[in-house]
């Protein structure tokens, strides 16, 4: 009846509001696409747009249908992506996700460990954006994550890998880039990066302190922090401070080298897990996750 | 990742039959050339779904697990081609409505008199729909909306009430109890009922069961595999078994099948015979559907208002 490439087509149109910006987003002349929409149109013998000199609409009829194709969208990427997940179980392989610094760099010993137990095992490592919307859903991409605890939902299971402190990570040339250490109540009232909006607020939050202040910071930049390289960008001015997990801090700092960690004394820690959906029917979740349990009781890397 | 989508509807119908003959039949293929294209979707997925026996197939643990994304991926664009139908037809000023069982011009014929005469210019189509089966709104599908006794809640529908209706046993002519002229609960609870299709809502199945009575299935259920009415009263006619249905269903089966009998259940707690629609389809030839139902709703109370106010 119709097509993935025609439902795609629409909801861009719907979203943008205009044939030409559409046409722009999706790499297709805009003549094209007139004509897909109009043929779109045709075969489901429904009038979906009114058409403007500035732009288009979605009729009644439209605005029903949209609600639809999305939701068809949507659930054709989620069976292709347990589709990669379900292929990548049945050739021992497994995806890692990562937020923040490779797991190599932060967690070697695990991974080390896991690598060196199963040889055959074709293990990956994906960067991760900061978590958007839910847990279970950005979680798909991959098998399994590792990053700090995000919110917690149903189908997604967690496994602490290690508790550490938190530091505040700041440009050298800020006032509080002197201090050897520091207390919740000196940094509190400080101007924080600010976050993507998609970002989870849970998460964002948690590195502004917010838990701590028991809501956002005074002052928030005008940032829309989304990965962990964007965020060492935004850092190296001394504009503003953000937190991070003590081991992530330390490497900001060697990679950045006008940045500084200082541990923040009496700050809740971060509590690095595993991550991963319940619906995953990878068997190497288990077995990392078995690993990991064996590695946070030796607490080698603390 | 590349597969065909119509694969994703086979390979979920045959998980749902458990054979690959049976989903075949159901699709309107050759069984070989299902077996082909499930061997095509392994291939292209990379990973095996289902394992193969004498007597059928079942599902690897991926094919499990993948099934959950197929039957939502299937149902959802399921969903988007319906609503584009029914908004087609809006255009074009018709109204598909399902029914359950008997036609609603046989057994309640008043609401859809009326309706046509007040609106000449909608033109309403019958379609009879199998026992409902998975989400409501995913059996009604096909329909703008359709009357059937109260089916298992669903977000995505909304449900008018029109009438509530004692239960009836149906039995062959040659049972035992076909002499009844009236039955108790009690006495048919341990009778064996007429087996549905493993596919039909099993709340749904349940309450023809008598199961909201029992607290559970009957003893023994027949190997059928009903899956709508007709299958039932094909059952009915050779077994030695019963099942129930609505009163007014009840009234019209022995004209049509000498070798059946209904016979009214005093104690059963009533079927609820209601409209169901779609919540989100937002047909403007349903809503005024609906707005004229609840219109007669209003006057009816209205009129029994009237009587208990008057001295």
């Amino acid at each position: 009846m119709f097509s993935q490439g025609q439902l795609r087509y629409f909801v861009t149109v719907a979203e943008e509001g205009q044939i030409t910006r559409a046409a722009r987003k999706l790499h297709i002349a805009q003549p094209a696409l007139s004509q897909a929409l109009a043929q779109l149109e045709s075969e489901i013998d429904i009038e979906l747009f009114v058409r403007h000199p500035r732009g288009v609409t979605l009729t009644p009829a439209g605005r029903a249908f949209l609600v639809k194709a999305r939701a068809a969208l949507a659930a054709e990427a989620e069976t292709a992506q347990m589709a990669l997940a379900l292929r990548r179980a049945a050739s021992a392989a497994i995806v890692v996700g990562f937020i923040g610094p490779p797991p190599a760099i932060t967690t070697p010993g695990l991974f080390a460990a896991f690598a060196d137990s199963n040889p055959e095992v074709q293990i990956s490592f994906q960067d991760l954006p900061f978590p958007r919307g839910a847990t279970w859903s950005w979680l798909a991409e991959v098998d399994v994550a590792l990053c700090h605890r995000p919110t917690a939902e149903r189908g997604v299971s967690a496994q602490p890998v290690r508790v550490e402190p938190r530091a505040v990570v700041v440009h050298r040339d800020h006032a509080l880039a002197r201090h050897p250490e520091l207390e919740l109540a000196e940094v509190l009232d400080e101007t924080f990066v600010g976050y993507h909006p998609d970002v989870q607020p849970a998460w964002a939050g948690f590195h502004s302190l917010d838990d701590h202040r028991g809501g956002p910071p005074a002052q928030l930049t005008n940032d829309q922090a989304l990965t962990a390289l964007q965020m060492l960008g935004i850092l190296s001015s001394p504009r503003a401070i953000t937190t991070l997990p003590y081991a992530d801090a330390k490497l900001a700092a060697q990679v950045l080298p006008d940045v500084v960690a200082i541990p923040l004394r009496d700050a809740a820690p971060a509590v690095v897990s595993l991550v991963w959906r319940s619906d995953t029917s990878n068997q190497l979740v288990d077995e990392l996750v078995e690993a990991a349990k064996d590695h946070a009781s030796s607490d080698d890397e603390l | 990742m590349n597969f065909k989508r119509h694969h994703l509807l086979y390979f979920v119908t045959v998980a749902d039959e458990g054979q690959i003959t049976r989903a075949a039949r159901k699709l309107n293929l050759a069984q070989p050339a299902l077996s082909q294209a499930m061997a095509q979707l392994e291939s292209d997925l990379g990973f095996k779904l289902l394992d193969r026996h004498a007597r059928g197939v079942t599902l690897t643990r991926a094919g499990e697990a993948f099934l959950v994304n197929a039957r939502a991926a299937v149902s959802a664009w399921s969903d988007a081609a319906e609503t584009a139908r029914s908004m087609a037809r809006v255009r074009r000023g018709t109204i598909e409505f399902g029914f359950v069982g008997v036609p609603p011009g046989l057994d309640s014929p008043e609401l859809l008199e009326m309706f046509a005469s007040a609106y000449p210019e909608i033109d309403v189509c019958y379609r009879e729909l199998p026992f409902p089966s998975a989400a409501t709104s995913s059996w009604l599908g096909g329909v703008d909306l359709a009357v059937c006794h109260r089916p298992p809640a669903d977000p995505g529908v909304w449900v008018h009430v029109l009438r509530s209706e004692p239960r009836a046993v149906l039995a062959p002519r040659r049972h035992p109890l076909a002499e009844s002229r009236e039955l108790s609960v009690a006495e048919v609870l341990d009778e064996p009922f007429i087996g549905f299709h493993p596919s039909v809502e099993p709340e749904w199945a349940a309450f023809w069961s008598l199961d909201d009575h029992r607290g559970g299935p009957p003893r023994r259920l027949t190997r059928d595999r009903a899956a709508n009415p007709h299958e039932v009263l094909a059952s009915l006619a050779v077994r030695r078994a019963i099942t129930t249905v609505p009163a007014s269903v009840a009234g019209l089966i022995p004209d049509l099948l000498t070798g059946v009998v209904a016979i009214p259940l005093r104690d059963a707690r009533p079927a609820t015979i209601v409209l169901v629609g779609h919540e989100d389809r937002a047909n403007p030839l349903v809503e005024t559907l609906l707005g004229f139902a609840r219109g007669i709703d209003d006057m009816e109370e209205g009129s029994t208002a009237d009587v208990a106010d008057s001295p």
